[in-house]
């Protein structure tokens, strides 16, 4: 008993008041974060509605209401979700049966193939639809190019994984032995799954449903390239408005209704996660059997349907075409990316765009990480005051704002209100660090999504046995909380970096002409006329895409086992 | 005072009271097993000397040092938990040499303790495994060796057997009372089970709702229990008067009086054959409990057999009778080979060995 150094017992009231302080600072760095730019844009384009000549004027809401415009668009918003939503799920839970539950070799390539399209550019769909749909495209017998099925489709085509996922995330571990019990008492394999194992998903599954109505009620770049004349949705009209008829009232009040739809969604989505969290206790182990292609032959078809055709042959169809020029095959349009395009569609060539994106995208991560892993830190404590555990929760929810809320309204709302932030003579729109801003304000809730169930999931036992061992508050943050964390933070760096590289309704509004990011310069292709651009369009995507799949593949590396969500 | 010394001791979650002015002492080198059913405040008391928990009343000190204030990892208060708690992403080397790292001992100092500590619970040369490959034993082998590791002052065992099977857990609370003394280690144990704590420690605490009902030696604390309550914890099954004293009976304390006396065999006219199926409570029911004109007293009493089992090669006969308390189930012995028929009645009488008096 003679080698410990034990220390005085005097109270170490410095020491605890600076760990204490820490934490404090810990929550309030986010939350300046997500304040200054986040609530405020937001809040200030808002109000820009509702004041007129220095006084509140509701009569905005009165004169939107009474458009039939708006309750067609309004229309049109639900519509495409709920048809995005029910299709997603559909077709996303035989899905999650076959890569779940079932064994076969090849699963884990299927499983990162599913996974690929969540994390492509909004624009790159779009452009990848096109090409499969357009009348010059394999599918164009169709008809379906700008159409509200092709809308639809890559909608489906985005949200499939998040189903998929989240569904068979919980599938893998339900106990196999309830439906086990059931068969036994003379049910069939229908009625098996009906009766209990259905059930037992129905958490995950309205989970999903509302995640995935929310990302199809925002939708914004693929409505944008893909929708017909005239097709319009709360997102997209708010950009119209604001843009190009500057009626800021109407964007404002438009804001307002999206932003009812989005919290409606989320609390859906949060009620179903923490039934989701306590059904997970009743669980236990992987148990996935080979797979039967007799018994198993219907999810199978359908699994094999969705992977091939709508989710790798939109990818294939872009992969050839952007091979396609004027007089047969050939690489011109990889070589024209050094260029600005045809009539000078563009103010940087191609690669200065990707080059910018990797820039801003870098950024971005950086922000993100470092907001979203304060607060996934700070959340996954456990105070014993039971204020303290509130005001956490409080936290958790607000972080998850920026998920629903239109990244228009934020890029909006950066333009008017950071020319002078706080009254600082500091004009943020100049000084390049406006869209790597922007762009962490969106991946900050995918980053505390990941990172929180992990951290969360650590027994906070494990934190005390090592205290008793004489580690400091400190090390028992290296050494228990950062290696647990350490692969889901790899993952949230990736995801960060995927989605930066891909935003593009806030870039659209705040990246200069020679600060263009890729998505930005894919879309500006698009739109103007000429075979040239349009080859171009198609290469620049295969790029953008190659860049998001190699970051995100590189990121599934580094995690081990899969706790977090998505 | 040398050692530990807990004065007035009051810890509260919420509202409620979970431990409620306890005060006590432990000297160093000494195990004292803190002894309670679950949900009786002896983890929180636990938890509190460790400083996990904050004191809401009283004081905690070693060696008359005022720990509040002091934070969990400069007591140097170990742990160990009732499920371990391994560092999953360390082999079972990393996990014993956690402490050392944080004292900062060199690379070979660790690995020479990590062998002897190994060596200590039995699992010379299990260093390069990865904890996920243990059994629920060796877990809790590895996590008593991670917390003797650091030398702590005093450790602390929160229920660390109670997550493993019977066989395994009368093994490892003898091999733990061996390591504890190779060790020279003070310790606090925290159990609910009698035999267990009577195993591994020097003194017993026996706790109930939030207080200290009495802390004796083992031995003492069997022959003279202070309450009931405490006498009902260690097992004893029910009391009688005796000579103006409380008597304990304990699992061994009544025996059924040999030879049985004679037209006792069974009740309703209707025998029991051989090999029958054992009957249900319900087949003797309380009504028919006590034979008309028995009379209780110093002698025995008279009891109707519910049923018989053999335990470690001892029948245990569980009768139907009224000790003064009401009419009770409890079980007697009976002597190997004279099992009495289920149903009959039959004359049990106290074996002094048995019992205690309570106070």
């Amino acid at each position: 008993m003679t080698t410990r150094r034990h220390l005085p017992g005097a109270p170490r009231a410095g020491r605890v008041l600076a760990w204490r302080t820490g934490w404090v600072l810990a929550a309030v760095v986010p939350l300046a974060f997500l304040g200054l730019f986040f609530a405020w844009p937001v809040a200030a384009l808002v109000a820009r509605g509702f004041v007129a000549d220095g006084a509140l004027d509701l009569g905005g809401f009165a004169d939107v209401f009474s458009d039939p415009r708006t309750w067609r668009i309004i229309g049109t918003t639900l519509g495409q979700a709920v048809v995005g939503t029910v299709a997603s799920v559909l077709l996303g839970i035989p899905g999650a049966y076959v890569l779940y539950r079932c064994d076969f070799p090849g699963r884990a390539l299927v499983r990162g193939l599913v996974t690929v399209p969540f994390v492509l550019p909004t624009v790159v769909v779009g452009v990848a639809f096109r090409a499969l749909l357009a009348t010059s495209g394999p599918l164009g017998f169709l008809g379906l190019d700008q159409t509200f099925t092709a809308i639809v489709l890559a909608l489906v085509f985005f949200n499939y994984t998040v189903v998929v996922r989240t569904v068979g995330g919980l599938w893998e571990r339900l106990d196999p032995r309830a439906e086990q019990a059931a068969r036994s008492l003379g049910a069939s394999p229908a009625r098996a799954f009906r009766t209990v194992t259905l059930p037992a998903l129905t958490p995950a599954i309205a989970s999903a449903a509302s995640i995935v109505f929310l990302f199809c009620a925002t939708a914004f770049g693929i409505v944008l390239v893909l929708g017909p004349l005239g097709y319009g949705t709360v997102e997209t009209e708010i950009y119209v408005q604001t843009t190009q008829f500057l009626d800021l009232r109407t964007a404002s009040v438009l804001s307002v209704v999206q932003l009812v739809v989005v919290a409606a969604a989320l609390l859906v989505a949060n009620r179903a996660r923490s039934r989701r969290e306590r059904a997970l206790h009743l669980t236990s182990g992987t148990s996935a059997r080979s797979l039967d292609l007799r018994t198993d032959a219907a999810p199978l078809a359908v699994t094999a349907a969705v992977v091939l055709g709508l989710l790798a042959l939109p990818l294939g169809t872009l992969l050839v075409r952007s091979f396609e020029v004027p007089d047969g095959w050939g690489l011109d349009n990889y070589r024209n990316l050094g260029t600005t395009g045809g009539a000078n569609a563009l103010s940087v060539t191609v690669w200065e765009a990707a080059a910018n994106s990797l820039r801003t995208a870098a950024l971005a991560t950086l922000f993100a990480v470092a907001v979203g892993g304060l607060v996934a830190l700070v959340v996954s404590r456990r105070p014993r005051a039971r204020a303290g555990r509130r005001a956490l929760a409080v936290l958790d929810s607000v972080f998850m704002l920026p998920l629903g809320v239109s990244a228009v309204t934020v890029g909006f709302g950066f333009l008017i209100t950071l020319d002078k932030p706080l009254g600082l003579d500091v004009d943020l729109r100049t000084s390049g660090l406006l869209v790597p801003i922007a762009q962490a304000v969106v991946a900050v809730p995918l980053v505390v999504r990941v990172l929180l169930p992990v951290l969360r999931a650590i027994d906070p036992r494990l934190r005390e046995a090592a205290a008793t061992l004489g580690a400091s508050p400190g090390r028992v943050l290296r050494t228990v909380d950062l290696p647990v964390a350490a692969p889901p933070l790899g993952l949230a760096i990736g995801f960060a970096f995927a989605t930066s590289l891909g935003e593009f309704g806030a870039t659209s509004f705040l990246a200069r002409p020679d600060t263009a990011t890729l998505p930005v310069v894919i879309y500006r292709l698009i739109g103007k006329p000429g075979a040239e651009n349009y080859g171009m369009a198609l290469a620049a995507s295969v790029v953008l895409a190659l860049l998001t799949a190699t970051v995100m593949l590189l990121a599934e590396r580094l995690r081990g086992d899969r706790t977090g969500e998505f | 005072m040398a050692g530990l010394e807990v004065r007035g001791a009051v810890v509260r979650y919420d509202g409620t009271t979970a431990v409620d002015d306890v005060a006590l002492d432990v000297a160093r080198g000494e195990v004292l097993a803190l002894l309670g059913p679950s949900g009786c405040g002896k983890s929180s008391l636990l938890r509190a000397v460790a400083g996990l928990e904050p004191l809401a009343g009283g004081t905690v000190r070693w060696d008359g040092d005022d720990l509040a204030g002091v934070p969990v990892h400069r007591r140097g208060f170990g742990l160990m938990f009732q499920d371990g708690q391994l560092f999953a992403h360390q082999d079972v080397a990393g996990n014993v040499a956690y402490g050392l790292r944080v004292q900062g001992l060199d690379r070979a100092a660790r690995a020479a303790r990590v062998g002897d500590l190994l060596d200590v619970v039995g699992l010379a040369g299990y260093g390069d495994r990865s904890v996920a490959t243990l059994s629920g034993g060796e877990k809790q082998r590895v996590a008593l060796a991670r917390s003797l590791a650091p030398q702590p002052r005093l450790l602390l065992l929160d229920e660390p057997l109670s997550a493993l099977d019977r066989a395994l857990r009368e093994r490892l609370a003898t091999d733990l009372r061996a390591a504890l003394l190779a060790t020279g280690t003070t310790a606090v144990f925290v159990t609910h089970d009698h035999d267990e704590a009577f195993t591994v420690a020097d003194r017993v605490a026996v706790m109930d709702a939030g207080r200290l009902l009495q802390v004796a030696p083992p031995a003492t604390l069997w022959a003279a229990p202070a309450t009931r309550t405490v006498a009902r914890f260690l097992g004893y099954q029910a009391f009688v008067a005796d000579d103006g004293h409380d008597l304990a009976v304990g699992p061994a304390g009544l025996r059924v009086a040999d030879p049985v006396p004679d037209g006792a065999a069974v009740p309703h006219g209707a025998a029991v054959p051989d090999g029958a199926a054992v009957p249900d409570d319900a087949a003797v029911p309380y009504d028919a409990a006590v034979p008309d004109g028995a009379v209780p007293g110093t002698d025995g009493w008279s009891a109707r057999v519910v049923r018989s089992v053999v335990r470690r090669g001892r029948p245990e006969v569980t009768v139907r009778v009224d000790l003064g308390e009401g009419v009770r189930d409890l079980v007697a012995l009976a002597a190997p080979g004279r099992v009495p028929a289920d149903g009959a009645a039959v004359r049990v009488e106290l074996d002094r060995e048995g019992c205690a008096v309570v106070g």
